[in-house]
């Protein structure tokens, strides 16, 4: 289902980010436009398969994020390649592209169109998305008039509203009041157990262990291991005892 | 397979009723052009031109057809009484091919007599005529005709067959049969032809299983049509969220600005211009949607740089939603266009629905320049300011509310280089003359529109993969 290729990620960061077209001339001109490369992807390969869900761990900085970008598309790799099989639903960011000025309902469209969701599709979940959000009639009040917390449930009810072929989730989100975080994770689970294959970053070791059917640990921006949960859960929580 | 092939009859019909509708309203304007050869400034008179005297000019046509000759007379501020004989030779056979007599108290000291021949002659490109002029006035009682300086390539006037250092001051009119209109209908059976092997080999493709172009589009269409419409709406539901009238403004700004400008320059050049109002709309109305299409076009891949980093789309997405969005605002203020042109006494011609042309041409040319700038404006934010100045100067370069006539004979061709003039020009002619422009502007727009577009989408899709990391 989703097939990475020997993939290396190597940002180039020049000495200060140059931004105007006279600084940069300027760089030229002194040749201080040296660049540092940062690796922050080294040759990683690995595959999922269909259904399997997948854990990722490691240390911060260790290239998780990077990874589930090139994975999502947002990021090109420098080098290999990631092919996927099936649409794909990365729940990277909620709410991305909200407009403040348009209503909730609004919202729900344009938001579904940047995830992919088509008019029929979004035409059809359209109460269902209203219904789990709870947000009843201030779904047709422009959204600058919402608390944080309504925000996230819109968001979250129009992300999961989704049965993605491959799912891609930055940490379990659980948003809202106690109520609702309950409900969204309840709608998470759901997601990640039903036939969909998953890719999932946590740095919670139990969830993992709980969730996932093998894993990836990466370590210094390479695999450090691949394996079944319980083997790497093991040697990670072994890890972090000695350090 | 099927729907496929009805699909492609469906294209090939319509392309058909395109190219037989454009032959229709296009009509005389893209089969020929007039021609007038130049009028020299008078330098001096004939002796009278009593009965017995010739005066004879040589001339070659430069147009396709003749129809008709203009003469500078003279008549000393007096009656005269009798005819002049006006009698156009063939310069070889010295063939009459056509003459009139005319009284002399018709003639105007130093006016202009236009003698329009009864048939036109044809096929007459390059040809070498005589033009003769006779007599039956008694002496004294006699006109005559100016002369010019001899022009280069003008053989000089004679009279009573001896060569004088002068020419007639004189005019010649005809047609002139542009390429375009001659071989229209070869082009548009060339152009059906190339069309139809594209679909037969589309087909043939396709039912082997390959995947092919229009599979392409149709399949970015579906997975992103949605997505640009909501993209689109929402620019425009935003634009005029919290204002009090709303999406009058599309309607009311552009009728503002050619008040302003009106009251500001109609002393100026009202009178070398034809329809001030209509003249000053189009161009107000063409050059504000450009400049805010690319002003938006141009942030919009930075503008979106949190959703850049967290979703994928096709980033061309962006900068073409942004033109897009202005479109409708464009499409708005054409209303008022047309009401003013309507009120200031236009007719409306058919020659009106040849304006989507003009503005599919715009929109590809924002399109293009939005791609480019907008790529540009990720690696240098100084894009954005130096655009501004760009803009300045490009508004003042173009023909918006001064005479295009003013700019001196030596710089038109900055006028010429300047896809924006070429756009206003299309639809002034459209509306003001009510008619199709001539062939060669069709050519100046597209030509201009699809270069910046195919440049503007090269470099987006070669930077596109960068933008990210430097957002």
């Amino acid at each position: 289902m989703i097939d990475v290729e020997h993939v290396t990620m190597r940002f180039r960061m020049a000495n200060d980010k140059v931004m105007s077209l006279k600084e940069y001339v300027v760089a030229i001109l002194r040749k201080k436009l040296i660049y540092e490369e940062l690796t922050v992807l080294d040759d990683v390969s690995f595959t999922v398969n269909k259904g399997e869900v997948m854990g990722i761990v490691g240390k911060n900085g260790a290239g998780k994020s990077t990874l589930l970008k090139i994975i999502a598309g947002v990021l090109k790799p420098t080098a290999g390649k990631v092919n996927t099989y099936g649409n794909i639903v990365p729940m990277l960011e909620l709410g991305s592209g909200f407009d403040q000025e348009l209503s909730g309902r609004e919202n729900v469209y344009l938001n579904g169109a940047i995830l992919g969701y088509s008019k029929e599709f979004l035409d059809s979940k359209y109460d269902e998305i209203l219904d789990f959000s709870e947000l009843k009639d201030f779904i047709e009040m422009p959204i600058r008039n919402y608390s944080s917390g309504m925000l996230m449930r819109l968001a979250f009810s129009i992300a999961t509203v989704v049965r993605p072929e491959i799912l891609i989730v930055d940490e379990i989100l659980a948003v809202g009041d106690a109520g609702f975080q309950n409900k969204s994770k309840d709608r998470m689970l759901e997601l990640m157990s039903g036939g969909t294959t998953v890719l999932f970053v946590s740095h919670s070791i139990a969830q993992i262990e709980q969730m996932c059917e093998r894993v990836v640990w990466l370590e210094d921006h390479k695999i450090k291991m691949v394996d079944t949960a319980a083997v790497v859960c093991e040697a990670y929580r072994e890890y972090w005892n000695q350090h | 397979m099927k729907k496929r092939t009805k699909q492609f009859s469906i294209f090939f019909l319509t392309y058909v009723i395109i190219a037989v509708a454009f032959f229709l309203i296009g009509g005389e304007q893209i089969q020929y052009s007039l021609i007038e050869s130049n009028i020299q400034p008078v330098k001096g008179m004939f002796p009278e031109l009593s009965a017995g005297n010739v005066l004879e000019q040589s001339f070659y046509s430069s147009s396709d057809t003749l129809d008709q000759i203009s003469i500078m007379t003279g008549t000393y501020g007096r009656e005269n009484t009798g005819t002049l004989e006006f009698s156009l030779l063939d310069g070889e056979s010295h063939q009459s091919l056509n003459q009139i007599a005319v009284p002399v108290y018709d003639l105007v000291d130093y006016g202009m007599f236009t003698w329009k021949f009864d048939k036109e002659l044809f096929g007459v490109k390059d040809k070498l005529f005589i033009f003769r002029v006779e007599s039956t006035c008694p002496e004294g009682q006699a006109p005559t005709i100016c002369y010019s300086e001899p022009e280069n390539g003008v053989a000089p006037a004679r009279m009573n067959n001896e060569l004088k250092d002068v020419q007639f001051t004189f005019q010649f009119c005809g047609k002139l049969y542009s390429w375009f209109g001659q071989s229209y209908w070869m082009l548009v059976a060339a152009l059906g032809g190339v069309l139809l092997i594209y679909v037969v080999i589309t087909i043939y493709r396709e039912s082997r299983g390959k995947y092919t172009l229009p599979m392409y589009m149709e399949g970015v269409w579906k997975k992103y049509g949605f997505l640009i419409r909501q993209l689109v709406v929402r620019d425009f539901k935003i634009k005029y969220k919290r204002s009090v009238l709303g999406y009058l403004w599309s309607f009311l700004n552009p009728l503002l600005t050619m008040l302003v400008q009106y009251f500001v320059f109609s002393n100026l050049f009202k009178s070398d211009i034809k329809n001030f109002p209509v003249y000053l709309l189009s161009g107000t109305i063409l050059f504000s949607f450009f400049q805010e299409a690319v002003g938006q076009g141009l942030i919009s891949v930075l503008a979106n740089a949190p959703l850049i980093t967290k979703v994928y789309m096709p980033k061309y997405i962006y900068p073409i939603t942004k033109v897009l969005s202005s479109s409708v605002n464009l499409l708005i203020s054409i209303i008022p266009l047309l009401i003013v042109t309507i009120i200031t006494g236009e007719k409306i011609t058919l020659a009106i629905l040849l304006l989507p042309f003009a503005i599919f041409c715009l929109l590809l040319f924002c399109i293009g320049l939005s791609m480019l700038l907008a790529s540009a404006m990720v690696f240098f934010r100084d894009t954005q300011y130096l655009w501004g100045i760009a803009t300045l100067i490009w508004m003042y370069a173009t023909p918006l509310f001064y005479p295009d006539t003013i700019i001196p004979e030596q710089y038109r061709i900055i006028l010429k280089l300047n896809p924006l003039y070429h756009f206003i020009k299309f639809v002034r002619t459209v509306l003001i003359d009510g008619v199709s422009p001539e062939p060669r502007r069709y050519f100046y727009c597209l030509v201009s529109a699809l270069f910046i577009c195919i440049v503007g989408s090269i470099v987006f899709k070669k930077s596109q993969d960068k933008f990210v990391l430097y957002i």
